[in-house]
């Protein structure tokens, strides 16, 4: 193989690995809004919301109710824990005010 | 009193703050924190919402026959009346708050035998269903709202297992106004529906 051919490639293995690397590296700042205090923390768009409250709850001091027992609200919007902070749409910077459910009715 | 006046007062002192804090959020949603005097926070909730007017119409005839439908008609000029929530903080957080729905003008209790219809609450459990919140209580027999978080609901017959010190480390009165808001205004659309030669006046669940 000819030596243009080989540094192309190099060049090319180079570029696709750097691209993989930052998709993986790649996180967003979601603010969560617990109780009235505010919590930044780091998450992979990827995961799904629930990884990222678990977090938020966890760094907050709110571990008395489980992370399931949470909502999420987008400017009064309620998002799907499940589905992942791509999914969900949600940039960097983001508010997600959480809330404890109220199971209520009964 | 089940807690220390000064503790109380301190733990009063410190919700307050945090509303302070986020006042422009909570006006943006509708809720104006009118007066906060130990141990009592009053706030006036202002709906958003436009009234609609539903207006029945016979729709396509199904198997069964003439179908008739409700046609949504906004009136965007018109919304229901704005309503007081006093929020008690005696003994908090030993107890969990008291809310009471007041008129604004008075701040009297509002009830629905004088007031009916005139505020509404939703949950959507679940299972994505609409769960009415604003019931009667059975001592007061004034409107409460049947959610966690709130003294009326903890102390209620019926939720004597569900206990408010399960959950008070991690409630505090913001999130109950957020609730409350969530519940009494985004969820609520006021309707007029005409029936025959009358209208009728409904607190409907929305979306």
């Amino acid at each position: 193989m000819s030596k243009e051919y080989d540094e192309r490639h190099e060049h090319h293995e180079h570029h696709e690995h750097k691209e993989h690397h930052k998709h993986h590296e790649h996180k967003i700042t979601i603010i969560f809004r617990i109780n009235g205090e505010d919590v930044r923390v780091e998450a992979n768009p990827n995961s799904p919301l629930l990884s990222a409250i678990s977090k938020a709850l966890a760094e907050s001091g709110n571990t008395g109710r489980p992370p399931e027992e949470w909502g999420a609200y987008k400017q009064g919007s309620p998002l799907d824990p499940k589905a992942t902070i791509e999914e969900l749409g949600l940039s960097d910077g983001v508010l997600i005010e959480l809330t404890l459910k109220v199971a209520a009715g009964g | 009193m089940r807690l220390d006046s000064e503790v109380a007062r301190k733990k009063f002192e410190l919700e307050v703050e945090t509303l302070e804090r986020h006042s422009i959020g909570l006006r943006q949603r509708g809720c104006w924190v009118f007066k906060s005097e130990f141990p009592i926070i009053d706030v006036v909730l202002v709906p958003k919402h436009p009234v609609q007017l539903l207006i029945p119409v016979a729709a396509p005839a199904g198997p069964g026959g003439l179908n008739i439908v409700l046609q949504q008609n906004p009136v965007p000029f018109l919304s229901a009346r704005a309503f007081g929530v006093r929020i008690g903080l005696d003994d908090f957080d030993q107890r969990a708050p008291s809310v009471s729905f007041r008129d604004p003008w008075t701040w009297e209790p509002l009830d629905y035998a004088t007031n009916p219809n005139c505020f509404n609450g939703y949950h959507i459990d679940n299972q994505n269903r609409k769960v009415p919140v604003l019931l009667i209580h059975p001592e007061s027999k004034l409107p409460f709202l049947c959610m966690r978080g709130i003294r009326e609901y903890h102390e209620h017959p019926q939720h004597t297992g569900d206990d408010w010190m399960l959950y008070r480390g991690n409630m505090s009165v913001f999130g109950l106004l957020s609730n409350i808001l969530d519940a009494c205004i985004d969820r609520v659309r006021p309707s007029l529906i005409l029936q025959g030669i009358g209208i009728a006046c409904s607190m409907m669940p929305g979306e």
